[in-house]
């Protein structure tokens, strides 16, 4: 891989490093006494790291319309690793055209962790489908109605990590390339509230769209 | 067993069916050229409206504009003519408007047209290509997408081969085992065309009654329309917009399916469970809407989410329908009506006088044909309009006296088309107070002083000629007065397109009156009576005497000592008698001494 990498989570430096910080959380539960009732409940965070450089984006988001014979191919969205902010809106988009801006290493590394807190580097495509099928399910034999939507719109996220591990007890990821792919993501998200899946893949594709519509965007000449 | 009965016990065990494969499901339920058809619901189901319960007669839909939508307003004339088109249900072809042929601003999105096809859906119609739902992006490509709606068979594979004519969604693709969703016409297979009935007598989904020759359904996509011979034109249901496209009128393909629907539950137009649909604007409210729209904040494009219920045995009904556009596109909204307005016909001032009446005719057209109504704003009390109710009206003016005086009016007309649109038309009604004649020339006192005649005199030039027309003033009210006609009364000015103010309009010296009575032209001094009188004298200003003054004037005349006018000719010309020769000379001399002699 081009470049030095560095964690989202600690902006470790190196590998070395890395594992030391692995190794003193994993090390915590056994070492520090456990937190009283009043005290906040500590989350571990995901273990994030990437490259640093401007040479691939870490972060790709998209939205692929049904209705559009001619969508354009170039990502709405794109993040690189030094926090390079790449917005292209479409022709067929309110305020078209190329925009940028530049987050900080710690503002990356806070939607990584966001995405990741939102499920987006572990969603499980098929396990989602399996649930939603469920729930349609679910919905009919409430209802009785069938329900259906016209025209989709494929929302596409892809994230690229050098590292990646959800919890410490799970196992590390490297070379991670996640692409998720799900249609009327923020419908299915409004139409299935009790998927907590769903809900938060869509407030991670809403974090990204958000982003496309950041004030601090600069138009590109 | 009623049919009424008959028909909920069919649904209650359809809607409990639907229930049970539901649960059984393994994937997502894809529409067919019905939404709700296919593999999961049955590849024969057709879906209704909302309303529709199996007994025929009208379904009114109500469609609004969601009011919290910022675009609410500008989303206005789009629904209605989105309501209009869906109401008209008038297959077109050329419905393609592409670039310069469409009023919509480079790289935007015709709402109109958008919103023209997820009402569609919202009506029961689904794609009539196979569209992303058979062929998702990313991999998914426009070519297989404008195959024919059809599930994936047996085989679970969409099995796609566009027939010797390369041509997708034409009628001789392959499609193996793949089970087709479009219903198609029976006689020629061509969705650019559509049967004077439409049910399943002339229709059909089963492939078994294609034409001969002919191996799958065609659908109305651009590229077979193109290869039948019709151009630029598409299925509104057909997937696939284009940026800067207008598709604002339904195709023949659209009413079919429609019209199918409309068949009703067994199916056979004419039959007492057909329906006919109409769709009502709601206006920008919550209140009854069977189908919103709006702008979200949903990153979606634009979608129907459409609800339904099993009312028969391969039928369903429309339940719910919600059309979400996103508000991070660039959509045109149209600001141009389908409806026309009407066109009332110009109708102008009005003057009557007081004590007189006046109905005055009005009318008005449109192109629409839409039924029209009259009103009129600032009426005075003497007058009343009256609406015919077929384009015309009549506006009765009765002024009596004191009524005198200008009264500004509007009188105006609407259709009844959607939106309602008006004309209208400005003008005075004048009602004129009685006119005083003092002298009786049938001109008003008024009208004189302006003119700058004499109000008290018939002939203000004395000319002899009334100052206004003929037949007014009596010979014996003007002694002298010209009556040429001999019909009793004074010729007029008027008439003879002479001054009123002037004796002599021509400048010949002979006055209009005099040139009348010898049926001279009074406007050209070339032209002169023929009195033939031998008075002469005194020069310029005839005294009635002849005498040897007048002699001596004609001997000047005749010696080339004077020159003849236009008076002394119509006095001195006497030869040859009655046909004079417009010259003075011996003749003439001989003929004036004899007068002068004859005298008494």
């Amino acid at each position: 891989m081009a470049g030095r990498t560095s964690s989202g989570t600690g902006c470790l430096a190196s590998g070395r490093r890395a594992r030391f910080v692995l190794l003193a959380l994993l090390a915590l539960p056994l070492t520090l006494p456990a937190q009283g009732p009043a005290g906040p409940q500590q989350t571990p965070q995901p273990f994030i790291q990437y490259s640093r450089t401007s040479a691939q984006p870490v972060i790709e988001y998209t939205l692929v319309h049904s209705l559009l014979v001619n969508n354009d191919p170039v990502p709405l969205l794109r993040v690189y690793g030094d926090g390079r902010v790449v917005v292209h809106r479409p022709v067929y988009m309110k305020n078209a055209g190329d925009f940028e801006m530049q987050l900080s290493p710690a503002e990356l590394d806070g939607l990584l962790q966001s995405l990741a807190a939102d499920g987006i580097m572990d969603f499980d495509a098929a396990t989602a489908r399996q649930e939603r099928q469920q729930l349609v399910a679910q919905q009919r034999a409430s209802t009785g109605m069938l329900y259906e939507v016209s025209d989709s719109t494929d929302t596409l996220i892809t994230v690229r990590l050098a590292s990646f591990r959800s919890t410490p007890a799970a196992p590390l990821q490297n070379n991670l390339q996640q692409q998720l792919r799900w249609d009327n993501l923020d419908l299915d998200a409004r139409r299935f509230p009790a998927s907590n899946r769903l809900v938060r893949a869509a407030t991670g594709a809403q974090r990204l769209h958000d982003l496309t519509r950041h004030p601090a965007l600069r138009r590109l000449p | 067993m009623q049919s009424g009965q008959r028909n909920r016990l069919i649904a209650s065990l359809y809607v409990a069916a639907l229930l049970a494969g539901a649960a059984l499901l393994p994937a997502p339920v894809y529409a067919g050229a019905f939404i709700f058809a296919g593999e999961a619901n049955g590849v024969d189901v057709v879906t209704h409206p909302q309303h529709y319960t199996g007994s025929g007669g009208n379904i009114t839909v109500r469609v609004c504009i969601n009011p919290a939508d910022p675009n609410a307003l500008a989303m206005e004339i789009p629904v209605q003519n989105i309501i209009n088109i869906y109401n008209r249900l008038q297959p077109t072809t050329g419905n393609i408007k592409l670039g310069g042929t469409n009023n919509i601003p480079g790289g935007a999105i015709d709402f109109e047209s958008v919103a023209l096809h997820e009402v569609g859906h919202c009506l029961g119609m689904a794609h009539a290509n196979a569209a992303t739902e058979s062929f998702p992006p990313p991999t998914g490509t426009e070519f297989q997408r404008n195959f024919t709606k059809a599930t994936d068979g047996p085989n679970n594979v969409f099995d796609i081969n566009a027939g010797p004519d390369g041509i997708s969604g034409s009628s001789d693709d392959v499609r193996g085992d793949d089970v087709n969703l479009h219903w198609f016409r029976k006689s020629n297979n061509n969705p650019f065309t559509i049967a004077g009935v439409v049910d399943s007598t002339t229709y059909a989904r089963d492939l078994a009654s294609l034409p001969g020759g002919h191996s799958f359904a065609a659908n109305a996509d651009r590229t077979v329309g193109a290869h039948l011979g019709v151009t630029n034109t598409e299925a509104v249901m057909q997937q696939g917009t284009y940026i800067d496209e207008a598709q604002r009128t339904l195709g023949h393909d659209d009413v079919a399916t429609l019209r199918y629907a409309a068949s009703g539950v067994d199916e056979i137009a004419n039959s007492a469970d057909d329906y006919t649909i109409t769709l009502q604007y709601g206006g920008i409210s919550t209140g009854n809407c069977d189908i919103t729209l709006q702008v979200t904040a949903t990153t979606g494009l634009a979608f129907c989410g459409v609800g339904g219920i099993g009312i028969a045995l391969d039928h369903v009904r429309i339940s719910t329908a919600t059309i979400e556009f996103g508000n991070s596109y660039n959509w045109f909204f149209n600001p141009d009506t389908v409806n026309q307005a009407p066109v009332l016909a110009a109708i102008g001032n009005q003057s009557v006088d007081e004590g007189a009446s006046l109905a005055v005719g009005i009318s008005a057209s449109d192109a629409d044909g839409d039924s029209l109504q009259f009103s009129a704003s600032g009426l005075p009390a003497f007058a009343v309009l009256t609406d015919h109710g077929d384009g015309t009206a009549t506006l009765d003016i009765n002024p009596v006296s004191g009524d005198a005086g200008s009264y500004p009016i509007a009188v105006g007309v609407v259709d009844n088309g959607l939106p309602v649109l008006p004309d209208s038309e400005n003008f005075d009604i004048i009602v004129n107070a009685p006119s005083l004649d003092s002298d009786g020339d049938g001109i008003s006192d008024v009208d004189e002083i302006l003119a700058g005649t004499n109000p008290n005199s018939v002939d203000s030039d004395s000319d002899g000629l009334a100052d206004g027309y003929g037949g007014v003033v009596p010979l014996a009210a003007l002694p002298g007065g010209i009556d040429f006609d001999g019909d009793g009364f004074v010729d007029g000015e008027l008439d003879a397109g002479t001054n009123p103010l002037n004796a002599d309009s021509d400048g010949d010296q002979l006055t209009d009156g005099l040139e009348v009575a010898y049926n001279s032209n009074p406007l050209s001094a070339g032209s002169w009576p023929a009195i033939a009188d031998g008075d002469l004298a005194p020069l310029g200003s005839p005294d009635g005497n002849v005498n040897a003054a007048d002699y001596l004037v004609a001997v000047l005349i005749a010696l080339g000592e004077l020159t003849p006018l236009p008076l002394q000719l119509a006095h001195g010309d006497l030869y040859p008698p009655g046909t004079p020769d417009d010259v003075i000379d011996l003749s003439d001399l001989l003929l004036l001494q004899q007068m002068i002699l004859n005298a008494p």
